[in-house]
């Protein structure tokens, strides 16, 4: 209809469904404390989860006056408590030592002046009476009376610090069900007044949730990006490709997050990175922005939907999900350049060993890959399954097959059109040097020559080509073999 | 529930060009009560007894127009501040002529921002900020409202407080977006608000629609819930969203053919 392909916008999370979800999943219970500020705050800390320290609360404002404000030595964040969108929030750098030389106009009194991240010089009074405005609820939603909260500021990390000369980047995670479903770096903008809001004008980079580097980007709330300022190198640099620090913590502390806080299933949670302590929880929010699917070039919906019914056992169960089914397909070193491979109906994968499992293996060498154990493995291309799967006696020698590391189960149609509940699991394998980090379902292959086979899905990049384009330098000999054997067999027939 | 509705609305567009009005009325032009008709019925009745028709009639266009906002913001993607303000503009500009509705509102948002750069100086509280703020809107409104006395390009005698109301109501959220927001989002929601009343406004303003509802308030009804309940479930793609979720289309890479 008007030559809009409606089908490829089916995997997106519209505004209007978004909204069911967020009404279907969130209780009016878990609603009010993502809202509020504080009261979230209070519940990470109750479980053990990292937050930035809260200096004080104001209720009123009795309670701001007669705060000791001069503790203050810089190095905080005075913010709304139940603010929205970035809106009224003051970080604090230092404070700056009186100077005779230039009176200052705005405080006779002469409290002292605190400079802002933005470089601004901002005067006590100034703080406080945005604070009272705070109070009267010019930022809260419908303009009630609201508190205030002064938190410490983070201290922001030295690759975060290469990104933006001002504000602190945050890490967007969307959790669903336990599981991290999607995440964008947002970093703050002199547009965007150094607020990490994609509205304000700040930047989204998406994150790839297997590996944690960034693939796409956006500014502010569509115009795509390709490349954005270094401050350290002093020049341009992709979007893609940046590694974020502390990966694996960022995605627990955000799972662990919505556990803490009942009654919230569809959860966008706000994690900063702190230079010493690792990631802290800044917010949560119940109605997450929807345009961190242009920066991943991903629907919400399409991923939401793939574990909707799966009952998630724990936190790790969660995290390895978001890993084997939402990862990237690209190898180490992204280029986009690189010419698509081509692989043969038969090839030889390295297939990774778990850290610290013993596989008993009678045959097979175990050897290196990086830093990784890997195990070569037969597999036979089949573009005409979706999924790749693993003989159920070779994923137990592995050690991928223990109660934990299955993902869930799945009904599937073998080509003899029999109906089996097959576990499925995540792997990681080496197919002609480019990692893939996939989910297999797992089968019973014990009859057949070739233990694994390799699903389209598992497939993207590569060529197949029936005959042999380069005999001399491929891996070719235990090939060669099996197809010796098999003219054998021909003949012997 | 939702077929039920869909099914309701194209049995209506189906059936309400060919139910003949003059059935159901007497030469006068007073409603003849039958099994289905009793709200117009009543309608009808209370006119005679001296109930203001004009007022029943917006009564029962005011819903019809806050469902035309509604599925211009849920279907199209296009909106203004929520879905009451645009709907309540739309009486004001009704009530002014939308010409000299918006004349009016130029120069009350006029006022506004002039002030509000004003009180910004003084460094006072928000209320009090606002309050007086409202004191030059309404100085404001009245030096207009002697000026234009004069030139007659409004209709003083049209101009009456609530549509005043609405609108310095709307400069209000104007100058609150403004000032915690931006100026872009401000403008943005702003001009949404003025096209949805605009559109509202030329809706009640059509001829005999007003004849229409109070003769067939049954019909009003049905299609404003009906309409409601299909909107309400929509949970499907808004035109706007199409151009914002085209560039996350990850094309499919081009592999060459050996």
């Amino acid at each position: 209809m008007f030559g809009i392909n409606f089908k490829q916008y089916r995997q997106f999370l519209t505004k209007n469904e978004r909204n069911k979800v967020y009404l279907r999943k969130n209780t009016a219970e878990g609603r009010a404390v993502a809202d509020n500020k504080y009261k979230s705050k209070k519940r990470m800390m109750k479980a053990g989860i990292s937050v930035p320290k809260l200096i004080v609360r104001f209720k009123n404002r009795e309670g701001m006056e007669n705060f000791e404000w001069s503790s203050l030595e810089g190095n905080f964040v005075v913010k709304p408590m139940s603010g929205y969108g970035g809106e009224g929030i003051l970080i604090i750098r230092k404070k700056i030592q009186s100077n005779p030389s230039r009176p200052s106009a705005a405080s006779p009194l002469d409290k002292g002046d605190y400079q802002m991240m933005n470089g601004k010089v901002i005067s006590l009074e100034e703080i406080k009476l945005h604070c009272l405005e705070i109070l009267g609820g010019k930022y809260s939603l419908h303009g009630s009376a609201d508190g205030v909260i002064v938190e410490e500021r983070i201290k922001i990390h030295p690759l975060f610090l290469t990104l933006t000369k001002s504000g602190t980047p945050d890490i967007r995670v969307i959790v669903y069900n336990r599981v991290p479903v999607m995440a964008m770096l947002r970093i703050p903008t002199e547009r965007s007044g150094g607020k990490a809001n994609l509205q304000q004008g700040a930047y989204g980079l998406g994150i790839d949730l297997a590996s944690g580097i960034t693939t796409f980007g956006i500014e502010g709330k569509g115009v795509e990006i390709r490349k954005i300022y270094d401050f350290g190198k002093k020049k341009m640099i992709k979007v893609n490709g940046i590694k974020i620090p502390f990966w694996k913590e960022v995605l627990e502390t955000a799972v662990k997050c919505q556990g803490a806080i009942p009654g919230l299933g569809f959860v966008g949670v706000d994690v900063v990175i702190d230079k010493e302590d690792g990631p802290k929880i800044l917010e949560v929010n119940a109605r997450s922005g929807l345009s961190i699917q242009l920066c991943n070039k991903a629907g919400l919906k399409s991923r939401i939907g793939k574990i909707d019914d799966i009952t998630v056992r724990s936190d790790e169960h969660g995290i390895a999900l978001a890993k084997y089914l939402f990862g990237e397909k690209f190898s180490d070193k992204v280029s986009e350049k690189e010419k698509d491979k081509t692989i043969q109906p038969l090839e030889i994968i390295k297939m990774k060993i778990p850290k610290g499992f013993k596989p008993e293996l009678q045959k097979s060498p175990i050897l290196k890959q990086g830093k990784h154990r890997v195990v070569e493995v037969r597999a036979k291309v089949d573009t005409g399954a979706f999924r790749s799967s693993i003989d159920r006696s070779l994923a137990e020698k592995l050690g991928l097959l223990s109660s934990e590391k299955i993902l869930y189960f799945r009904h599937y149609k073998s080509s003899l059109g029999k109906h089996k509940n097959r576990p499925v699991i995540g792997v990681s394998f080496w197919l002609q040097g480019k990692k893939v980090v996939t989910a297999v379902n797992v089968a019973d292959r014990e009859k057949l020559r070739t233990k694994f086979l390799l699903g389209r899905k598992d497939l993207e990049g590569f060529l197949v080509s029936a005959k042999s384009l380069n005999p001399l330098a491929r891996q070719a000999t235990s090939l060669e073999e099996g197809r010796h054997k098999l003219k054998v067999n021909i003949k012997n027939d | 529930m939702r077929k039920t509705a869909l099914l309701f609305l194209a049995w209506l567009f189906v059936n309400v060009g060919s139910v003949n009005a003059q059935e159901t009325m007497e030469t006068s032009g007073r409603v003849v009560f039958k099994f289905w008709n009793g709200i117009s019925y009543l309608i009808s009745q209370a006119v005679s007894r001296g109930v203001p028709e004009n007022t029943v009639a917006l009564l029962l266009l005011l819903p019809l127009v806050a469902t035309l906002v509604s599925v211009i913001h849920y279907v199209i993607g296009f909106s203004g501040y929520g879905i009451f303000m645009p709907t309540m503009m739309a009486v004001a500009l009704l009530a002014t002529g939308v010409g000299s509705g918006l004349i009016l509102f130029a120069v009350i948002l006029a006022i506004t921002l002039l002030s509000n750069l004003l009180v910004k100086k003084l460094k006072l509280h928000f209320w009090p900020a606002r309050s007086i703020t409202l004191l030059f809107v309404s100085m404001g409104t009245f030096a207009a409202m002697v000026v234009t006395s004069y030139i007659k390009i409004v209709d003083v005698g049209k101009i009456s407080i609530f549509p005043i109301l609405f609108m310095i109501l709307l400069t209000e959220e104007f100058a609150r977006t403004q000032l915690i927001k931006s100026k872009k989002e401000a403008v943005r929601l702003t001009t949404g608000t003025l096209v949805l009343a605009v559109a509202g406004a030329m809706v009640m303003g059509v001829e005999g629609i007003e004849e229409m509802v109070l003769k067939r308030a049954e019909i009003v009804i049905l299609v404003v819930v009906a309409t409601n309940i299909l909107v309400g479930r929509y949970g499907g793609i808004r035109f706007t969203e199409i151009k914002r979720f085209k560039g996350a289309i990850r094309k499919k890479e081009k592999s060459s053919v050996h």
